[in-house]
């Protein structure tokens, strides 16, 4: 049995048949075959989660929690838990928890931190990455949006083509911005619930430090 | 022994036999109150039968009570159902209407009329199956008593009470009157549609004037709520274990809830006049109106997880993965309220975002209707044994839809948009009313398509009959025009210049031939035959694709034309009837509409197709006979082929903008009509000792029962598509349901006694139907969603739904006369 607080979602179509849960310890994604998750499992939803004849596996390196393994076609597929056992394995205990992000500096980005929800401070978007819709909605395919921090490191705001901000221009400000770490292999990942994570409103690096501002 | 007291003997022998005949007319009497000579001849199964309708006794009574659970409709054809009551059809081109309903559990109000009666037109059976009912509500059908009756079930309703007063004809005041007043009452859950209520009355009056004039009204009013069941497929049955199984309803606040409901409250009127010259001519003139309001409710979601739990992601066999199916189905097995929908849950969700904004409600289609009827039909008896009728029927109907929120389902308002509509980013598209966007809809407030439909109908038809000792002879003409029309009244995004305001007026004539002959080789022995030839106007839900959202006619309006010949032999003997009829009837240009979501366009589509023509023919064999004193019995086989002549056009457009997105020629030639039974065997065999005394066992035997057909996915287009023979091969392939027996049984015992010169006569009955228990499939029927990106065929199932197993029925009649 797990216990944790949903800190995203499919509400704003970023997240697809998932939601994504944490406690004080860690965040772990939840594989769910089904629509409209966040209806029934809005953020800030306080859910016990009956782990028993569930997988933990990876895509990616992104840790998560399937219902079904199948192999027998010589790849690994994954299945979330059907609709009509949500409840067999999620009770939602209480709404309306409010989760703070960690504040997290680049170097200490790390698997630990995965699922979980973390504010990231003085970014903002690259150069070539500012301006630009968060992914392509008329084809409705991803894209990964460089988010550089002006110590130095990169971290990328992955959207889908799907979301309902996929059409919205990143903002060329800095600041902060906050999201749900994760990880595509050995790529640092942030995947923001909506528009309203990205907190760049103050002026863009310069100096010193943001020339040395390798890529990593 | 002599000669005359041999022929004494003879003579007693007959009347021994001939009494059961009169006990069963007699007993028929009583519980009709049937009185006149002229309804005695009617009563006395004057059962040939005219055009394309089958004999009225025995195929007509043993398929309208006993073969329903096979939808057993004689020459398989149950559409065009009329509903006459004196003269006076009350069906209607326009949908959202059903008058059989108006009038439901009313029956002993009306005194049933052999619609076919000698060579009568039809609308009482021109062109028109033998599904036609001809009814009147005229007093002097019912000789005077007062009846008391009430029946316990377990089929459609648990208890029922019904009263009935016949004056009988007051000398003095030349008046007579008939008050029927019923009610049916099943409580919550113990049907399998849910619940039935239903109070409701029928007053005649009917005045005799001098020189042979009557004047008559009647009035009749149902108050109608009950449950409807929903279809659903063979897994879904399995898991639940149950043939009663109903996805639709669920548990709400503790209590069984049942959205899927229907309603009617629509009171009808009509007045009749009836003049008689004598034995020469008669007319009879009647007018009516009907106005009033039936509901449907179900349940309506949008962008929300499909409420269903019988949807087929949530089903076992969807799941890939063994170790997930072995989960869900032990999970169905230990928690069957899984089966059925958690309402409390949809209310949570509905309460669980900010504004409390309802994505689950319980939503009501309201039809308004208001239909208007005149109908006058003269009768002449010309010299020279030649008769002629010429009538005038006249129909305005107006027939209002629109949408009500009837619950919230926790929710503090709905959005008034359209669910249907793919969003591609548009602003409006998905609005019902852009004059007033985003509108928030409150319960008992209207949403969604605003429209009334509108039908004028004007029909003109005569017909000459000549009756000689040797042979009968006749001809009738029909003329008919409907005019249809559509009337908006809510603006909405998709279509915002023609949904709203009124639409231009179609025009659809029509015309109708019938011949029709009958030889007497004898007293007993004759032949018939008729031809007949018609068109037919279509219906409003052939003509206009989506009414709720713009004017736009479908693609193959076409008058469907009929054509057909029936031969037929009769023997009327003193205790044998035989019949023989061959049949053979075409109609064409039918067509067909739907709308469903298509998986290779990711979008709802209309798909429609036209210029289809079907073949019904066959053979029917009926006898009934008297034999071995007190046992009467009926037999009837039906051989028929029912089937899809030709390769019609179709057409998908997008739902969106009506956009064509493909078009062509599908492959349903050969494919079974219809989804009636083609072949069907019927024994009955009545025992009645005494005449107040009867018990009887009905057996139908079903073959060669079609399921119903989704036919857009029968597409060349499709079958190069496929690109796997075997697949095609199976959905090119007739599929049947099993064929079938099923059993009725019927007994009643009735006493007779006086009190005070009064005489009181108490009946008790009791049936049994479906005594065996047998599983039978009602229907079977594609549906309309089809795996047209990976053509798997399993993905989406037959949907079925079955009787209800053996049922009864206990009932208890007083009359006092």
């Amino acid at each position: 049995m797990i216990e944790g607080v949903v800190v995203g979602n499919d509400e704003h179509d970023n997240i697809y048949k998932s939601i994504i849960i944490q406690d004080s310890t860690g965040g772990i994604v939840l594989l769910l075959d089904g629509t409209n998750l966040y209806q029934n499992y809005p953020v800030g939803a306080f859910l016990r989660v009956r782990i028993q004849n569930l997988f933990l596996t990876d895509y990616r390196k992104m840790q998560q929690l399937v219902a079904g393994v199948d192999t027998s076609n010589g790849t690994l597929v994954t299945g979330g838990i059907p609709v009509p056992l949500f409840e067999k394995h999620i009770t939602t205990l209480s709404d309306h928890y409010k989760i703070i992000p960690i504040e997290v500096a680049f170097k200490n980005l790390g698997d630990s931190l995965q699922g979980r929800l973390i504010k990231i401070m003085n970014v903002e978007f690259s150069a070539t990455d500012t301006g630009q819709t968060y992914a392509d909605y008329k084809n409705k395919t991803g894209a990964s949006r460089a988010l550089k921090f002006c110590t130095g490191g990169t971290i990328y705001i992955r959207s889908s083509g799907y979301a309902d901000f996929a059409g919205i221009a990143t903002p060329t400000g800095n600041g902060s911005v906050i999201g749900i770490y994760s990880v595509y292999n050995s790529e640092k990942q942030l995947l923001i619930r909506d528009t309203s994570d990205i907190l760049l409103k103050n002026k863009r690096c310069t100096g010193a430090a943001w020339l040395q501002n390798l890529p990593q | 022994m002599s000669h005359r007291f041999c022929r004494i003997l003879y003579f007693l022998f007959l009347l021994y036999l001939h009494q059961p005949i009169m006990a069963q007319e007699e007993e028929a009497k009583e519980n009709t109150g049937l009185q006149n000579r002229e309804t005695l001849i009617e009563f006395s199964a004057n059962w040939v039968p005219t055009l394309l309708s089958s004999s009225y006794l025995p195929i007509y009574s043993l398929s309208q009570f006993n073969g329903f659970v096979f939808s057993w409709v004689p020459r398989g054809q149950s559409s065009n159902r009329g509903s006459f009551i004196d003269g006076i059809n009350w069906q209607s081109k326009i949908g959202n209407w059903d008058s059989f309903n108006s009038y439901a559990a009313l029956y002993k109000a009306f005194h049933s009329i052999d619609m076919v009666s000698n060579f009568e037109y039809s609308n009482l059976g021109f062109g028109n199956p033998g599904s036609v009912s001809y009814l009147t509500g005229n007093t002097r059908f019912f000789k005077k008593a007062v009846t008391v009756a009430t029946r316990f079930s377990n089929s459609s309703f648990v208890y029922e009470g019904q009263l009935q007063l016949n004056s009988g004809h007051l000398k003095k005041q030349r008046w007579s009157y008939q008050f029927n007043a019923v009610f049916q009452q099943a409580p919550m859950g113990l049907i399998p549609n849910g619940f039935k209520k239903l109070t409701g009355f029928a007053l005649s009056m009917d005045k005799q004037l001098k020189q042979e004039q009557s004047i008559g009204m009647t009035i009749w009013w149902d108050h109608v709520a009950q449950g409807k069941i929903a279809p659903s497929v063979r897994e879904a049955f399995d898991l639940s274990t149950q043939r009663n199984y109903n996805p639709s309803w669920g548990w709400y606040k503790g209590k069984p809830f049942y959205p899927n409901q229907k309603s009617g409250d629509v009171p009808v009127t009509y007045f009749r006049y009836e003049k008689k010259w004598r034995e020469k001519a008669i007319l009879h003139v009647q007018m009516g109106v009907a106005i009033g309001v039936q509901k449907k409710y179900q349940m309506d979601w949008t962008k929300t997880l499909d409420p269903r739990p019988d949807y087929y992601k949530y089903l076992p066999s969807y799941s890939k993965d063994s170790l997930v199916r072995k989960k869900l189905l032990d999970w169905f097995r230990s928690n069957p309220q899984a089966l059925q929908i958690d309402f409390d849950h949809l209310e949570k969700i509905n309460q669980s975002n900010a504004t409390q904004q309802s994505f689950y409600i319980i939503n009501a289609k309201v039809a308004k209707v208001q239909l208007i009827r005149f109908s006058m039909r003269l009768e002449y008896q010309f010299p020279l044994e030649w008769s002629g009728q010429i009538g005038l029927h006249g129909a305005n109907d107006v027939i209002r839809n629109y949408n009500v929120i009837e619950n919230l389902l926790g929710g503090n308002y709905f959005l008034n948009y359209n669910g249907w509509v793919d969003d591609n980013g548009s602003a409006t598209n998905f609005q019902n009313e852009i004059r007033q966007p985003d509108q928030k809809i409150k319960v008992g407030q209207s949403w969604g398509g605003d429209y009334a439909l509108q039908n004028s109908q004007l029909q003109l038809w005569g017909q000459l009959h000549k009756q000689m000792a040797k042979y009968e002879f006749g001809v009738s003409l029909k003329y008919e025009n409907n005019r249809f029309s559509r009337t908006g009244f809510n603006q909405n995004g998709l279509f915002p210049r023609q949904a709203l305001g009124p639409s231009s007026v179609l025009s659809f004539p029509s015309y109708g031939l019938k011949v029709q002959y009958l030889y007497k080789f004898s007293g007993r022995f004759y032949a018939k035959t008729i031809l007949f030839q018609q068109t037919n106007a279509p219906n409003s839900s052939d003509i206009y694709i989506d009414p709720a959202v713009h004017p736009y006619t479908a693609s193959f309006i076409l008058p469907a034309l009929h054509r057909g010949i029936d031969l037929a032999l009769f023997y009327r003997g003193v205790y044998t009837k035989i019949n023989m009829s061959i049949f053979w009837q075409s109609i064409a240009n039918a067509s067909e509409k739907n709308l469903f979501y298509h998986d290779h366009f990711f979008a709802f589509v209309y798909g429609m197709l036209g210029q289809m023509q079907t073949i019904h023919k066959g053979v029917e064999l009926g006898m009934e006979t008297q034999f071995g004193g007190p046992l009467q019995l009926s037999a009837v086989s039906s051989f028929g082929r029912y089937y899809i002549a030709n390769n019609p056009l179709y057409e998908i457009r997008l739902s969106n903008d009506l956009y064509k997105v493909e078009s062509g020629i599908l492959q349903l030639q050969g494919l079974p009509a219809t989804s009636n039974p083609q072949w069907v065997q019927a024994i009955s065999i009545q025992y009645q000792p005494d005449y107040s005394s009867r018990i009887g066992i009905t057996g139908v035997y079903s073959m060669k029962r079609s399921i119903d057909y989704n036919y857009f996915r029968r597409s060349f287009l499709l079958k190069n598509q496929i690109n796997n023979d075997a697949n095609w091969k199976l959905i090119q392939s007739e599929n049947y349901l099993p064929n079938q027996w099923v059993f009725n049984v019927f007994m009643s015992k009735q006493y007779a006694f006086a009190i005070k010169n009064k005489k009181q006569t108490i009946r008790f009955s009791a049936s049994i139907r479906n005594v065996l228990n047998t599983l039978i499939p009602l229907f079977s029927f594609e549906q309309s969603r089809f795996d047209y990106s990976a053509f798997r065929l399993e993905k989406f199932p037959l949907k079925y739904m079955y009787d209800q197993g053996s049922t009864y029925a206990l009932g208890a009649q007083l009359q006092i006369q």
